[in-house]
């Protein structure tokens, strides 16, 4: 469970990122964070993954409060939640099997353990063919699906994906929903967050809507509103 | 656990080293010429305090004994002279002596044979020669031989310890200002290769930032990123000092015959023995200088891409 207890964020200069936000994602969700640009919805994943910190108010991950986590503590953290970015954030010279290894073997993962899981998590996200080739050597889509898969190495209860379609087309795009939607079948909790209206509507999912760094909107079964 | 994630640590710092091959042999050489600097300033200082030894062990003082004094009363006046602290050796020659020897050393000069043949009775005095611990020591052992019960037994002082002792000290003020001077140009080059070995692993670090940025996200630990630079450091360090003690050592070997006519001619030193003697010392400090001063740069370099 991921809890935000009237959490605000404000930059130096007075720059309000979020204000009194108060929220509750139960473990299995997928929730969407929709919002126009400069809304906070980056903000607020960051803070998930302890890479932005609450000015006020709290932010409890299970029975883990993280508002203050100790440096030496992140690791550990961002060892149980998934993270995927718009810029896919692979690494140019290592192939795709080493770009998912990469996250096994700086967490200290034995090398029976790593040829065990990454053929796994390629298998789900559909690239077990490729993983001998180079980032630049396949498609935006699938260079997505590899920090997918790479998100997935640590059986993370928790996946949080900012943007993930934002650098692919429409095709592309809607095949790394089926693969969000997948993963969360198997019990993962997915934070989404996204500006495509038509991603939106098509999940039927959850929807938190931000304005100016206030929660506006928290349906059930949402929209995309603004 | 600890094996694996070192292992790991240096098969990335290989990587890393490869990859930026450029910068890797920029850094070392920078490595290289600072540790050659500081090499060649330590071996001038090593060389002038050699020399100023070498010149203090050759001084002695050489006290000629009247013709009336017997045997008893010189080595009586030898075993007061031992008892001084500062004598490092004492020589007792009697007349008979003194006089082979002379015959000995110029064995080879028929003028000189003809000449002694000639002699019916051993001119040469019976002698005791002195060789102080320290040069400055002679000065208290020379009012030691002053007093009535000894300089009365005394025909004559060899004082050339005196211009000896002008040498020396001249030497010692050169070696001193060497040394002085030595510790600046070495603390210098200290300081600008810690700055410029820092600087080039800090570029080295920035070439990796997005690499560290993944590794933070991943969940790698503070330490398991820092790690692979660290080792890149050493791994500069070491390839880096080796070249300049390579350099050092061949130079030195070369440089041994001109070292030898200008600091130690007409003695039994040899430069290549001081190199041999003093390699260890010299490899020993500076591998563990420009180690600390490697991975201390890359503890700083890398906090900045560190914060959480």
């Amino acid at each position: 469970m991921i809890t935000f207890e009237k959490v605000s964020k404000i930059y130096p200069h007075n720059v309000i990122a979020l204000k009194d936000i108060n929220l509750t994602i139960e473990p299995g969700e997928l929730v969407s964070i929709v919002g126009q640009s400069g809304t906070g919805k980056t903000t607020l994943a960051k803070m998930i993954i302890a890479e932005e910190h609450a000015s006020e108010g709290r932010v409890i991950i299970g029975d883990w409060d993280i508002t203050n986590i100790n440096t030496k503590d992140v690791p550990l953290l961002r060892r149980q939640i998934g993270v995927v970015f718009q810029d896919f954030k692979l690494l140019p010279q290592k192939t795709l099997f080493e770009n998912v290894a990469f996250a096994l073997e700086v967490s200290g993962a034995s090398h029976s353990k790593i040829q065990q899981i990454v053929p796994q998590v390629l298998k789900i996200v559909g690239l077990q063919q490729k993983q001998d080739r180079f980032p630049r050597e396949v498609s935006g889509g699938e260079q997505q699906r590899v920090v997918i898969a790479r998100a997935l190495v640590h059986r993370p209860k928790i996946l949080v994906a900012d943007e993930p379609t934002g650098n692919l087309d429409a095709i592309n795009a809607h095949e790394i929903v089926e693969l969000l939607l997948k993963i969360n079948s198997f019990g993962t909790t997915v934070v989404l967050v996204t500006h495509n209206r038509e991603i939106v509507n098509g999940l039927r999912k959850r929807v938190i809507t931000l304005d100016h760094g206030h929660l506006v909107s928290d349906q059930a079964t949402g929209k995309y509103r603004l | 656990m600890i094996a694996l994630q070192t292992s790991r640590a240096i098969k990335f710092a290989i990587q890393n080293f490869r990859r930026n091959l450029w910068l890797s042999i920029v850094t070392i050489i920078i490595v290289a010429v600072a540790v050659f600097s500081i090499s060649l300033v330590s071996a001038l200082n090593v060389l002038g305090g050699r020399a100023l030894q070498t010149v203090e062990k050759k001084v002695d003082v050489t006290l000629e004994l009247k013709t009336d004094v017997t045997e008893d009363q010189a080595l009586a006046f030898k075993g007061r002279l031992e008892a001084l602290p500062n004598i490092q050796s004492i020589v007792y020659q009697s007349k008979t002596q003194a006089f082979e020897n002379f015959k000995q050393i110029h064995k080879d000069d028929p003028n000189i044979q003809a000449l002694l043949a000639e002699l019916t009775e051993n001119p040469l005095p019976a002698n005791i020669i002195i060789k102080a611990k320290k040069i400055t020591d002679f000065e208290q052992i020379m009012k030691f031989v002053d007093i009535d019960e000894n300089i009365k037994l005394i025909a004559d002082k060899d004082r050339d310890f005196q211009d000896s002792q002008t040498v020396i000290t001249k030497l010692t003020q050169i070696t001193d200002r060497i040394r002085e001077i030595g510790i600046l140009v070495s603390g210098v080059f200290a300081l600008l290769s810690l700055i410029v070995l820092f600087n080039t692993i800090r570029i080295a670090i920035y070439t990796h930032r997005e690499e560290i940025g993944i590794m933070r996200l991943v969940g790698a630990s503070n330490g398991f990123i820092r790690s692979p630079f660290i080792i890149e450091s050493i791994i500069y360090s070491i390839i880096g000092a080796g070249i300049a003690l390579a350099v050092i050592i061949v130079l030195w070997q070369s440089a041994a015959p001109a070292v030898y006519r200008f600091f130690f001619v007409g003695t039994d030193v040899s430069v290549s023995n001081i190199l041999k003697q003093e390699f260890w010392a010299i490899l020993g400090w500076e591998f563990i200088g420009a180690i600390i001063l490697s991975t201390l740069s890359a503890w700083i370099a890398a906090r900045r891409y560190l914060k959480v």
